[in-house]
């Protein structure tokens, strides 16, 4: 077999030179950046030699077979004789390799030089672009933003002369920026948090001895949460030696032990309520206000009496709204925006669906997890039937993990959250500038639809709807202050999906097999066609399975159309055969492979989760009886 | 029996069983591409649609009988005896194919168009909550109404705004034939050189069934194309490497029938093509002298050749007895 071999790898390496002949011939590349010719032309010869490699390899190898078994074939006078069996193993090894090279070949190898390929294609309109963006961000004096843009820029081509100088002014520029903030930082610190949070703002503004006062007086009523509130409120505003300072402590941590004593009810209702309570507030004064609001927030849906409850519900949810986050956080990160244009639906079981759009998402490893931050989110929100209630829009965003246990159970069903999933997104649409007064970004509620502009509708051949006397559109709701409008939201999903749809916007093609196996049984809750998932899954699975098979039949080929005569002289002439063959071949494969697509479609649309083990079933039936055939081949 | 016969009757075989083979198989992928186009994502596709199946039928009949020919070469390939009988079988065949099989076929077909029988396969409405991106545009629809009214989301990534518009109560297109959802589109959908081979054959199938219309000397000169693929068994025996031959004969089949395609359709060639025409047709009164003309000049050639090898290699023995 090593003849065969020997004309495969020889035939396969005239193919190579000649693919990257041809393509230095043909030349004629795109524009690109300096320098970079000489790589991309080279890469598109690698690429049409990783296209046509099926067809070479089975073209290569039948005309290998059908040589090889010119001589020494005297001893298969029989059907199924010993030597037919023994050739069978031969070529089995043989293919099995071949069949393996294919596979990379359509996992890695083609898709990595089609993506260099394109890369090296958008490099300039890129670096223009980033370059343009860092000049228009100097001119509105946003210089870590422009700075971030040039990084880029530089990362692309770092030859580029225009690129280090619009590096050099984002430096400088920063520099400055840092050097005023030095200056102005607490007093833009303190405006930019107050702004948002009146009950806080009111509380805060009383006197320390005020603050004593009051807290005096819950003492005497025993409302010790209240005490604790105010005394430490007061503490908190006593500077150093003011004369109310031992007093508050005190009272401070008298209710705190008050508070902190194990069931100091009798009663099993009471004393649960009252340990709700505590851990709310507890949760609270630790600055974990998430999970303060929503159990404050389960406790005034069950007592509405209570007004500590409705107060510290009220002051937790001023917390959790004006959660921010810094729009320079990502000030330590060079590279921006690793994945772009993730779209992806949720319904969450009271508030319909909800349609995310992401134009760029970043991540980040920060406080032992994944964080994420995003630009350009839009987030249109359907009731369960399918209408518009509103759209939201935010400049930019940031996502963390929550832990599903910070929320209680009635919070879970309301929101939707599943026990099994370990941690939840929180979207934060909110975030702040550190050096200008009030707040950077806010989400934009719009209630009004956008309409689709009219020449995407005339290009899909769409038509708006003209209401008649008989027909007519459903009537409009007016949303506008029924839902309320937030700044952080809780995804119902478990936050690994996050990855997993990132992927499967760009399609199912550039998903890794793992990954894809992940996400076809998610898919449809997403809003993705898990037929077309499922079937990309099987397709790449199964093309070794069906290679194989085919690579047996054309061994079978190759032996029906053997060189008979065994005393012939092999002429290389002859050898001017296979480019012809490649080119039948690579028609034919053309078919082959279109028949597996269709045949695979047909098996997934049928059958859903058990596709793949019937569609296994159905090639190795092909495999065995190619096999079959070919173990009956006589001379 | 003797060699000769069984040599023949296989011919014959190969013939029947290829050819009623690629029927029923290329009957079930038509059948099977057509309820792709019914298909919107989250439904299966129905089971078998008898219409659909004999519309396959008689589409796909034509073609495997051109083709037949190549087949039965190929098969006198892999079995060489040179003896009249199965030569003769083998013209016989193919001729009345030509002549009878062809022609029957598309007045069948003919007859079901005029009986008005369409498949009641359904055009279905699209399916809600799915993300369909075409060109640039990704819709998703969150009710889809009986009339095809729809609401949704269209998000734009043509540019690098990532506009988002949101709508309700457009009415989405109709119908036209080709899929009905884009993802089954992106699935099933043929590649570029595929549509572009299919297209080419809707195109000579068109032709021929003008040349039906226009009367039985019409379609002979039509069937110029079977007597040129006929020939080609002159190649049989260009070289002792039957792989060789293989070659030869499949590329030349391919050849004259694409050669044909080109001269009876619009092709890169039409305007060379329509200059010989205008000028032979004062010779030929016929639609297409030329294509006619470089047939019966192909076939004779092809004849020739065929002779000559048969005449300086001599006739052939065949040591596997003639099995397939």
């Amino acid at each position: 077999m090593k003849r065969v071999l020997l004309t495969l790898g020889i035939y396969a390496v005239f193919v190579f030179g000649f693919c990257i002949g041809g393509t230095f011939i043909y030349g004629n590349a795109p524009r690109l950046l300096p320098g970079m010719e000489g790589h991309y032309i080279f890469l598109r010869g690698l690429s049409w030699f990783f296209k046509l490699l099926p067809a070479i390899t089975l073209s290569g190898f039948t005309v290998g077979c059908s040589i090889h078994w010119q001589k020494n074939i005297r001893d298969s006078r029989k059907r199924f004789s010993q030597a037919m069996l023994r050739r069978y193993r031969n070529i089995l090894f043989i293919s099995i390799g071949l069949v393996f090279i294919l596979m990379l070949n359509n996992e890695i190898f083609l898709p990595s030089t089609s993506a260099k390929i394109k890369r090296l294609e958008s490099e300039p309109g890129e670096l223009n672009h980033a370059i343009d963006t860092a000049t228009m961000l100097l001119q509105q004096d946003r210089p870590v933003l422009a700075w971030q843009y040039a990084m880029k820029a530089t990362s692309i081509a770092p030859a580029d002369p225009i690129a280090a100088h619009v590096l050099k002014r984002s430096i400088d520029a920063v520099e400055l920026q840092r050097d005023r903030e030095r200056h102005l930082e607490n007093a833009s610190y303190r405006t930019a948090i107050q702004a948002e949070k009146p009950m806080h703002t009111l509380d805060e503004s009383y006197s320390v001895s005020e603050l004593v006062r009051l807290a005096k007086a819950e003492v005497e009523s025993e409302n010790w949460f209240m005490a604790h509130y105010w005394a430490n409120l007061a503490v908190e505003a006593c500077e150093g030696t003011d004369t109310n300072f031992p007093q508050a402590t005190e009272i401070a941590s008298l209710a705190w032990n008050k508070l902190n004593r194990p069931s100091p009810y009798k009663n099993k209702e009471v004393n649960d309520y009252f340990n709700k309570k505590r851990e709310a507030y507890n949760a609270f004064y630790s600055g974990d206000s998430l999970k303060a609001y929503y159990i404050f927030h389960s406790l005034a849906g069950e007592h509405t009496v209570d007004p500590d409850v409705i107060r510290f519900e009220e002051l937790a949810r001023e917390d959790v709204e004006g959660q921010y986050f810094f729009y320079d956080e990502v000030e330590s990160i060079p590279q921006l925006a690793n994945s772009h244009d993730i779209y992806f639906t949720i319904s969450t079981p009271n508030s319909g669906r909800m349609v995310f759009f992401i134009k760029h998402a970043m991540s980040m490893k920060k406080d032992g997890g994944l964080v994420r931050y995003l630009d350009d989110v839009t987030i249109v929100q359907f009731t369960r039937s399918g209408d518009f209630i509103r759209s939201v829009y935010a400049p930019a965003a940031k996502v963390i993990f929550q832990s599903v246990s910070a929320f209680d159970r009635t919070t879970r069903i309301e929101k939707g959250l599943q026990d099994e999933w370990k941690n939840v997104p929180l979207l934060i649409l909110q975030s702040v500038d550190r050096k200008t007064e009030g707040l950077m970004s806010k989400p934009e509620y719009n209630y009004e639809e956008a309409g689709i502009p009219e020449e995407y509708m005339k290009k899909c051949g769409m038509r708006r709807f003209e209401s008649s006397a008989t027909t007519s559109a459903a009537p409009r709701v007016a949303w506008k202050g029924m839902v309320p409008e937030q700044n952080i939201l809780v995804l119902p999903m478990p936050y690994e999906d996050f990855a997993l749809i990132t992927d499967a916007s760009l399609g199912p093609t550039s998903m890794s097999l793992s990954a894809l196996n992940d996400f076809i049984n998610k898919s449809t809750r997403y809003g993705f066609a898990s037929e077309l998932f499922t079937e990309n899954f099987v397709c790449r699975i199964l093309y070794p399975l069906y290679m194989l098979a085919l690579f047996i039949i054309a061994a079978t080929m190759g032996w029906n159309y053997r060189i008979e005569d065994s005393k012939i002289l092999f002429r290389f002439i002859w050898l001017l055969l296979i480019p012809i063959f490649s080119a039948l071949v690579f028609l034919i494969l053309e078919f082959l492979m279109y028949f597996f697509n269709i045949v695979n479609f047909v098996i997934v649309s049928g059958f859903h989760t058990s596709a793949l083990m019937i569609a296994f079933v159905v090639y190795l039936l092909l495999f065995t009886v190619a096999s079959i055939v070919f173990a009956s081949r006589k001379m | 029996m003797k060699p000769a016969i069984k040599h023949a009757l296989m011919v014959a075989f190969t013939f029947f069983v290829l050819s009623i083979v690629a029927t029923l198989l290329s009957a079930m992928l038509f059948m099977v591409y057509m309820l792709c186009t019914h298909v919107v994502s989250g439904q299966s596709i129905t089971s078998f649609d008898s219409v659909l199946f004999v519309e396959g039928m008689l589409s796909s009949a034509p073609f495997v009988m051109l083709a037949s020919a190549m087949f039965m070469i190929l098969y006198m390939i892999r079995h060489p005896y040179t003896h009249w009988l199965p030569l003769t079988v083998y013209a016989v065949l193919y001729t009345v194919a030509w002549l009878l099989f062809i022609p029957a076929v598309f007045s069948l077909e003919n007859h079901f168009d005029e009986q008005g029988i369409v498949s009641n396969v359904e055009y279905g409405h699209l399916s809600p909550d799915y993300f369909r991106n075409s060109d640039g545009l990704v819709f998703y629809y969150s009710q889809v109404q009986k009339d095809n009214l729809a609401n949704g989301v269209c998000i734009d990534l043509t540019d690098s705004y990532g506009k988002v518009y949101s709508f309700s109560n457009v009415r989405l297109p109709g119908s036209n034939g080709d899929f009905i959802d884009s993802l089954v589109k992106s699935a099933v959908g043929m590649s570029p050189v595929m549509s572009a081979i299919m297209k080419c054959l809707e195109n000579l199938a068109d032709v021929a069934r003008l040349s039906i219309l226009g009367g039985y000397l019409r379609w002979i000169t039509f069937a110029t194309i079977g007597l040129a693929l006929m020939s080609v068994v002159g190649l049989r025996r260009v070289s002792r490497w039957r792989l060789v031959n293989v070659a030869f004969v499949v590329a030349f089949s391919v050849f004259i029938f694409v050669f044909n395609v080109f001269c009876y359709t619009s092709s890169p060639i039409s305007g060379a093509v329509s200059f010989m025409n205008g000028y032979l047709s004062k010779v030929f009164p016929m639609a297409n002298p030329f294509a006619f003309l470089c047939n019966i000049v192909l076939a004779f050639a092809l004849g020739l050749t065929g002779l000559l090898i048969d005449i300086i290699h001599g006739p052939e023995e065949d040591p596997e007895g003639g099995t397939l």
